[in-house]
């Protein structure tokens, strides 16, 4: 049986609307109307819209569930990885707008990050072996946490391309620190926080040398091996304490997704791991790829890591210095009881612990299933000593079938998992492209959505958390094939929004991300996040959230030549700097100290002189220092970058660098 | 089904239920990206498919998706099979074309190797999972090459 629906747009009572699910014959009577009234005149007959732009019943409906109007807030913030930008997205939901990119690993123009300031410091501080680097591979990001929620302070994110991990401060949406450990060459299951964010949990993915160096590949069960850095995180200070970090050596395989347990399983971590076959490839050397080589085993090892014990060990320096951080040996690790496996489904990726951490959910993506892990079982098993072997590294491995509630068959390609706190999880189905919807109770699949396409990771509002919101859930497609208009061969991901508050599943909405390839995020309450409007005091300098020892007052501009170079002291408010020109001899070096002393709500300004890669941001109240060598006599304009002012083209100056 | 339901007067309740409570359910929510039916023309007829057109279009999706690995004329011996292991399937092969049923091969088309127990190597076709007359052209094209 066919049906129509109809929209009629009431003037008098804009909040409501008059729908009809009618016959044809109204149908066509009210089309007539419309027709005659017009569409797209702003009155907005709905039902004409609906035909002018082919819109079904369910798009409409999906349009009013995400359409927000201007000067509307968003009710969720989702934070997602920007893949190969090296940045993070910050994302309203409903209305998947795109608010920021914060600049983390990588130059980026707009927030003048890495263009002479203090950041082109920060971004240093991530070279690993001496190489500069300008590009990473952000995969996971981690909000901080207070007993296993979303606290809205911090945000990490990892690196997977160079093993480094940032952190952010939400109360600007500014990185403010970069850590590196040469331990391990690159990571993936980065970045988890432990439920109080005692640690960010960085666990290495591809095997290597401990500490960096050569071995040849075919030493490689000896001499490569994986690690987990558990970086010490001071919120006070809201900086990692490289010197309070520490690591545990694990066996080579490719560890990857981890999750921290909370509630009865505070206190451990656990961490995924594929290639427990220890292939490495070789595919001009006669052997298999290492696709395949990786894929020959049933089961991987989910690794299950007494941190509170370990932290114990530490303390108690049973650790080796390996590249600037204790660590613990595999033999200690496993001699002292840390370390257990448990059997895994065929090349796993996810581990998801349930909202009340009795419980972890673990995706093989070979395998049809979704995996749940009882905790008490496991910890009964680890306490009575019942083991149902050891690995190749003697570390013990706890009998699968007593350690595990039971499977839900989930399809083809299962990937990861998150929760809605109303006893369902969902969990991406990667070769089906869909995301099942099932019961934790009685393992069942209760609706599966298609989406568009190859989903990878999915978040669910504050998802992963102790007490999941449900509400939205993003789908995180690799592919977009045919979504969106053609724009040459690099076609964006997708972001998928889905409604998941009522019984049934409903997609809504599509977002391309035209800058990377995003792999994880988070979604947490928009009103948890405390942003500041401007910098106060005025001179605050956004990496220390102090006022800066060069911070300029108005009315205190001044040009100083010293033995360092000339030091010039400059103010920026609509619409001059003061001073507006600066003198110097060629080969000089200038030091810039700039001050935005505006307070007003976006009264930002750019500060930026050509030819000499120099390009800042100042945000109301906040302060920068720059250094350049005036190296080639010239004329160089300076000007403001950012659209401030009626006045604002005539916010420029010039460094006049004259010849010797 | 009941579907004459009409509802009258602005304002009574929140248009987003209003909406949802027209709605017809279904077991699988349905893209809004789905073809979508204009709610006030008239449907048009199912177009008869072109079954010339279909296979053209397959033949096409062979050439760009499938033949890098199993080659042009199916034989598993693309440029992409020479890292593969297992090797890629010769579709040539009369006894594998008579040991498998058209529903295993589109299962595979759509799913991946992985879907049917073989290798992962061989990917999924996501977009294609909505469109089951093209899977079936496209199994078409993979029976013909067994039989040349």
């Amino acid at each position: 049986m066919f049906r129509r629906v109809l929209f009629h747009w009431s003037l008098a009572a804009i909040t409501g609307m008059a729908v009809a699910c009618g016959s044809d014959t109204s149908l066509k009577e009210t089309a007539a109307g419309a027709s005659a009234g017009g569409a797209g005149n702003g009155s907005g007959d709905i039902a004409a819209l609906m035909e002018a732009r082919g819109l079904s019943e369910a798009d409409v409906a999906a349009a009013l569930k995400t359409y927000t109007p201007t000067g509307g807030r968003d009710e969720y913030l989702l934070f997602a990885s920007g893949g190969h930008s090296g940045q993070v997205l910050v994302i309203g939901l409903p209305s998947m707008r795109l608010l920021k990119v914060i600049a983390v690993f990588a130059p980026e123009p707009w927030q003048g990050y890495g263009y002479g300031d203090q950041t082109s410091a920060l971004l240093r501080t991530g070279d690993r072996h001496g190489v500069e680097l300008s590009w990473a591979d952000t995969h996971h990001p981690a909000l901080s946490e207070t007993e296993g929620n979303y606290d809205g302070q911090y945000l990490f994110i990892n690196d997977k391309a160079n093993a480094r991990v940032a952190v952010i401060s939400l109360k600007d949406f500014v990185t403010q620190q970069i850590v590196t450990s040469p331990l391990i060459e690159s990571d993936h299951g980065a970045t988890f926080v432990t439920p109080n964010t005692e640690y960010v949990v960085e666990p290495s993915q591809y095997p290597a040398p401990l500490g960096g160096g050569y071995a040849p590949l075919e030493e490689y069960n000896d001499r490569y091996r994986g690690a987990v850095i558990f970086w010490k995180f001071d919120r006070a200070k809201g900086r990692i304490v490289p010197e309070k970090s520490w690591a545990i050596e694990l066996p080579p395989y490719m560890q990857d997704l981890t999750d921290a347990g909370k509630g009865p399983s505070y206190g451990y971590v656990f961490i995924n791991s594929f290639n427990t076959e220890r292939a490495w490839g070789g595919t001009l050397e006669g052997n298999p790829p290492l696709e395949s080589g990786a894929s020959q085993n049933d089961m991987d090892y989910l690794h299950i890591i007494d941190w509170k014990a370990a932290e114990k060990l530490v303390a108690a320096g049973k650790t080796e210095m390996i590249a600037g951080l204790p660590v613990i040996r595999l033999k200690t690790a496993v001699d002292e009881g840390l370390l257990h496996f448990v059997g895994e489904p065929k090349s796993p990726h996810g581990v998801d612990v349930t909202p009340d951490g009795k419980e972890m959910v673990v995706s093989g993506k070979l395998d049809t299933h979704a995996t749940v892990y009882s905790w008490a079982k496991i910890k009964a098993l680890i306490d009575q000593k019942k083991f149902a072997g050891r690995d190749p590294y003697n570390v013990p491995i706890l009998p699968f079938e007593e350690s595990i509630r039971g499977q839900a068959e989930i399809g083809l390609g299962p990937l990861h998992t998150q929760y809605d706190g109303k006893g369902y999880a969902y969990t991406s189905v990667f070769l089906e492209s869909k995301v099942a919807k099932w019961s934790l109770a009685d393992l069942t699949v209760v609706q599966k959505l298609p989406i568009h396409y190859n989903i990878g990771h999915l978040a669910v509002a504050e998802g992963d958390t102790a007490s999941p919101d449900g509400r939205f859930l993003v789908s995180m497609n690799k592919w977009a094939i045919d979504r969106f208009n053609p724009v040459g061969p690099l076609l964006p991901q997708n972001f998928q929004l889905v409604d998941i508050s009522g019984d049934s599943m409903q997609l809504l909405y599509d977002l391309p991300i035209p800058i990377g390839e995003p792999h994880y995020a988070q979604i947490i309450k928009a009103d948890k996040v405390k942003a500041i409007e401007v910098y106060t005091p005025i001179g605050t300098d956004a990496l220390t959230h102090q006022v800066d020892p060069n911070a300029v007052k108005a009315g205190e501009e001044r040009i100083e030549r010293r033995d360092d170079g000339v030091h010039v002291y400059m103010t920026a408010v609509r619409s001059h700097f003061t001073p507006d020109i600066i003198r110097v001899k060629e080969g000089d070096k200038v030091h810039l100290h700039v001050t935005n002393v505006e307070q007003a709500k976006d009264a930002t300004h750019g500060f930026a002189i050509g030819s000499h890669n120099v390009n800042v941001s100042l945000e109301p109240g906040e302060h920068t220092n720059m250094t350049l060598v005036a190296s080639t006599p010239g004329v160089f304009p300076l000007y403001c970058t950012e659209f401030c002012s009626a006045l604002h083209l005539e916010m420029a100056g010039y460094m006049l660098v004259e010849p010797r | 089904m009941n579907t004459n339901v009409r509802w009258i007067g602005p304002g009574l309740l929140a248009a987003a239920l209003l909406m949802a409570g027209c709605g017809e359910s279904t077991p699988e929510a349905k893209a809004p990206t789905a073809p979508a039916t204009p709610a006030a023309s008239a449907v048009p007829a199912k177009p008869a498919v072109d079954k010339a057109a279909l296979h053209e279009e397959a033949e096409e999706i062979f050439s760009t998706r499938c033949q890098t690995c199993h080659g042009a004329r199916g034989a598993g011996n693309g440029p992409g099979s020479a890292a593969l292991d297992p090797k890629p399937r010769n579709f040539q092969d009369p006894e594998w074309q008579s040991s498998v049923n058209d529903d295993h091969i589109a299962k595979i088309i759509q799913y991946g190797g992985a879907a049917v127990g073989k290798s992962p190597a061989m990917p999924s076709n996501p977009d294609l999972s909505s469109k089951p007359e093209l899977v079936s052209a496209l199994v078409g094209v993979v029976r013909e090459l067994g039989e040349r």
